[in-house]
């Protein structure tokens, strides 16, 4: 094994390709463009195809016929690209096809586009969120699992600072192979049988059988099944000294790493200062928010690189409890591509000194 | 009692059902799983999905195809074939056959969209499709008119053409120009069939089918993708008789949609 | 699930190194040269650029952490240790930035003489970049020879590692330029003697 100096943008692909990913397709945009080139370098080798879409919409389109195809299949973007996505990620919710969608966000804005779902009708994407390249391959892997899993897209945030930071990783051993096309999926030979299969939005009931399409039971068999995968799927968090924590931060994604070295720094001075990491932003880790808060005698500050958005999730999970208030006054640089230049440790370990002042012991 | 004419020919009485007919509902073409339709009497677009699978069944690729749906009248067929089929969303099927095929080359993948569908919705989905080259064969049902939605205008509709947002009929100034699809996909390179057929008499129809037959073949021959664009009936989109359906499409749709083979790489 | 985690304490040296300066200027190139170095060395990185959509004269900035141990630091740092200034116009923030102890390297031949760190503690190094890099033969390789002379004047990595890290950040279609970025480099290496050792705390 070398170590070798990886952009973190490498390391996200060569994790999908060691989930077993062999079908990626997506258009260029920044900071997602890199997860593009190097899926197109990285699948030929491994008997993968990755096609450069013409469009978001494209992408998608063929990610969904890969998938029916019984393939392990991604694409990704970053948020407006996404918004393109929307329509073909919420029917393949209904049709039962599972990929993954990745989404190299610019900042953290995206929050309610991954968790709520940007599209129409009633569904839900798993959403997970690494807090850097180094949890990227063990979390990649999890996503292919549950779009499998659940029949169902998987949404993984990634962002700016994930894409462009470069690290010294050891290079794992050879690929995989990617598992068997699954039970369901197509491969074109039940034709002709008299029970050719059927995958669809609208249901997989044929008219052979006296029904042809049931819209109402369908949906309510998409219902059921989201029922199931809501309580199937465990939400997870970090939690990093929340025990006896007065000022508890929630953040996220890269936002964490920030949020854990501020951590480090105020508890090396005496602080008591704790971090809850959610790692699936959907489901949400209701229970570890709520028990870090609740072993707290102080506030809940909620660090996110947007004007607030994953605060109403903390709110949700508290129900009153305990106060909650928003860090994410940050101006974003010139580039408009998520990069606030004043997220610092630093600064961040001033705002938390001021809610130590306000709420903690030492408060007047 | 059976009466002869002065010509030999025997003249059946019409006022009762002759006893060993066959209905036509009672009729399953190959390859569709129920006979009967639930789309308008005089539809066009059963006719041309039975050439289709006609075309299937005659090169014997029922088990080694697979059809991708879009979003229209013919979507009732989705459900209905005993082909596997993909359903895509509206606009969307040219961009879903080419992750199967990609996947599976092996394959005849082929995709069915309406006019509203695949030249409104997602025009830059099949123009894509064609000049990456990408082996699957393109089916689109042209009757001008968005049929499921109760009559709308396309991008195909001619002039004149009376439809619900065009009511006194399609004027260029007005409403735009007509689009000729197959014209269109016929000069970019990385496609290896381009024909325009038609359903409205026998003889169109049988020419449709070697049509089908042969943009399947150039599918077998990994020549890129195919295009087999058929004019169907809609009377209930048009606003006439069901029996003026045919003599219509022969006299105003095929005036600007021309039947005929546009470019074969077939040798 | 929960994965509760104890904060280690330890203490660990870290040299951050900014790097700021205008697309095509090899700001990038630079940053990966000795962030390879380091990594020839047994040492850990994290490098983290960032870049405006022009590929050429948008910003170019780089973070490098180099350190003895695994990197904990988020990938924008608030305070650093050495600079190198490759353009004055988006230098104000690394200024703002350095630490009195630390060292700036300065590309002499394009930034503006009032464009300097705002603490005098700060070691400055005046390089005329543009010109050395033109002698060995590539005005492009000048952002090399002020790695050199950060190299020259902190040990930060081993010479002859850093020498080699030329020829490794090259993309295959760039390859012929990695005998002359090595005489840049060389060339920075001779600029001036050791002043600010870079781990002589670790060494004791």
């Amino acid at each position: 094994m070398t170590t070798r100096l990886v952009e973190g943008s490498e390391v996200v692909a060569d994790a999908m390709v060691r989930a077993g990913c062999r079908f990626f397709a997506g258009y260029p945009m920044t900071p997602f463009t890199e997860v593009l080139e190097h899926m197109a370098t990285a699948l030929p080798p491994v008997g993968g195809v990755c096609v450069n879409a013409e469009s978001e919409l494209e992408a998608v389109g063929m990610v969904w016929g890969a998938a029916a195809a019984g393939t392990r299949a991604a694409t990704g973007s970053t948020g407006q690209g996404l918004s393109l996505m929307q329509e073909s990620i919420a029917e393949a919710s209904l049709a039962g096809i599972g990929f993954v969608v990745l989404n190299m966000a610019r900042g953290q804005g995206d929050y309610f586009q991954a968790t709520r779902g940007g599209g129409h009708g009633d569904y839900r994407t798993p959403v997970l969120a690494p807090s850097g390249p180094v949890e990227v391959a063990e979390l990649m892997a999890e996503a292919f699992e549950l779009a499998d899993r659940w029949r169902n897209p998987v949404v993984v945030v990634g962002d700016y600072y994930m894409a462009h930071t470069w690290v010294d990783i050891e290079t794992p051993g050879e690929v995989p192979e990617p598992p068997p096309a699954p039970e369901w999926s197509l491969d074109g030979h039940s034709g002709g049988s008299g029970a050719a299969k059927l995958v669809s939005p609208l249901g997989t009931a044929k008219r052979r059988d006296g029904v042809g399409y049931d819209l109402a039971a369908h949906y309510e068999g998409c219902a059921q099944r989201r029922r199931e995968m809501t309580a199937g799927i465990t939400p997870r968090a970090e939690l990093v000294e929340t025990d006896d924590a007065e000022v508890v931060l929630v953040a996220y994604g890269t936002m964490a790493r920030y949020a854990d070295a501020a951590v480090s720094a105020l508890r090396s001075e005496g602080h008591r200062v704790g971090l809850v990491r959610p790692i699936t932003l959907w489901p949400f880790p209701e229970a570890q928010v709520k028990a870090a808060a609740d072993g707290s005698a102080g506030v809940v500050a909620v660090y996110e690189n947007n004007a607030g958005q994953m605060i109403d999730d903390v709110r949700l999970s508290l129900l009153g409890s305990s106060p909650v208030v928003g860090l994410n006054s940050f101006a974003t640089d010139s580039s408009a591509f998520g990069i606030a230049p004043d997220v610092t440790v630093e600064n961040l370990t001033a705002s938390v000194r001021e809610l130590l002042s306000e709420f903690g012991q030492d408060a007047t | 009692m059976t009466e002869r004419r002065p010509d030999g020919l025997t003249v059946l009485p019409s006022d009762v059902a002759p006893t060993d007919a066959i209905q036509v509902a009672d009729f399953t073409p190959d390859l569709v799983d129920v006979g009967e339709h639930h789309l308008c009497p005089g539809c066009g677009e059963p006719i041309a999905i039975r050439a289709v699978m006609d075309g299937i069944s005659l090169l014997g690729l029922a088990d080694k195809c697979m059809a991708v749906f879009g979003i229209g009248c013919s979507t009732a067929f989705s459900n209905n074939l005993d082909v596997e089929v993909l359903q895509a969303l509206h606009g969307r099927a040219p961009s879903v056959a080419t992750g199967v095929i990609r996947m599976r080359p092996e394959l005849a993948v082929f995709t069915i969209q309406g006019d509203g569908d695949m030249a409104n919705e997602g025009l830059q989905e099949v123009l894509h499709a064609a000049a990456r080259g990408e082996n699957i064969v393109c089916i689109m049902l042209n009757n001008g008119v968005f049929g499921e939605t109760g009559g709308h205008l396309t991008v195909t509709t001619t002039i004149g053409q009376r439809t619900k947002n065009t009511i006194e009929g399609r004027n260029a100034a007005e409403h735009g120009h007509p689009m000729r699809i197959a014209e269109m996909l016929a000069q970019i390179d990385g496609v290896g069939y381009v024909a325009r057929g038609a359903v409205n008499d026998a003889g169109n129809v049988a020419r449709t089918k070697r049509m089908i037959v042969d943009a399947f073949t150039a599918q077998q021959q990994q020549l890129g993708l195919s295009f087999v664009e058929i004019l169907t009936m809609c009377p209930t989109g048009w606003f006439i008789p069901t029996d003026e359906a045919p003599a219509y499409l022969a006299e105003t749709i095929a005036g600007t949609h021309a039947v005929g083979v546009l470019r074969s790489e077939l040798t | 699930m929960f994965l509760i985690r104890r904060t280690v304490y330890h203490s660990l040296v870290e040299r951050e190194i900014l790097f700021t300066g205008i697309g095509g200027q090899g700001v990038q190139l630079a940053a990966r040269t000795l962030a390879e170095a380091a990594m020839a060395d047994g040492r850990r990185v994290q490098l983290f650029a960032s870049y405006g959509g022009m590929m050429r004269g948008g910003n170019s900035d780089s973070f490098l952490v180099i350190a003895d141990r695994a990197i904990t630091l988020p990938p924008v740092v608030g305070t650093a240790w050495a600079a190198v200034v490759m353009h004055h116009e988006h230098a104000a923030d690394v200024w703002a930035k350095l630490r009195p102890d630390s060292i700036a390297i300065i590309n002499d031949s394009v930034v503006e003489p009032n464009s300097r760190p705002n603490n005098s503690a700060v070691e400055v190094v005046e390089v005329p970049a543009l010109d050395i890099a033109s002698e060995v033969g590539s005005p492009l390789a000048a952002s090399l020879v002020l790695v050199g002379a950060l190299v020259a004047r902190t040990d930060l990595v081993s010479a002859d590692a850093l020498l080699d890290g030329a020829a490794k950040v090259l993309p295959s279609y760039r390859s012929e330029a990695a005998a002359v970025n090595r005489e840049a480099l060389a060339a920075g290496l001779k600029i001036g003697e050791t002043t600010h050792p870079a781990w002589e705390l670790s060494v004791a």
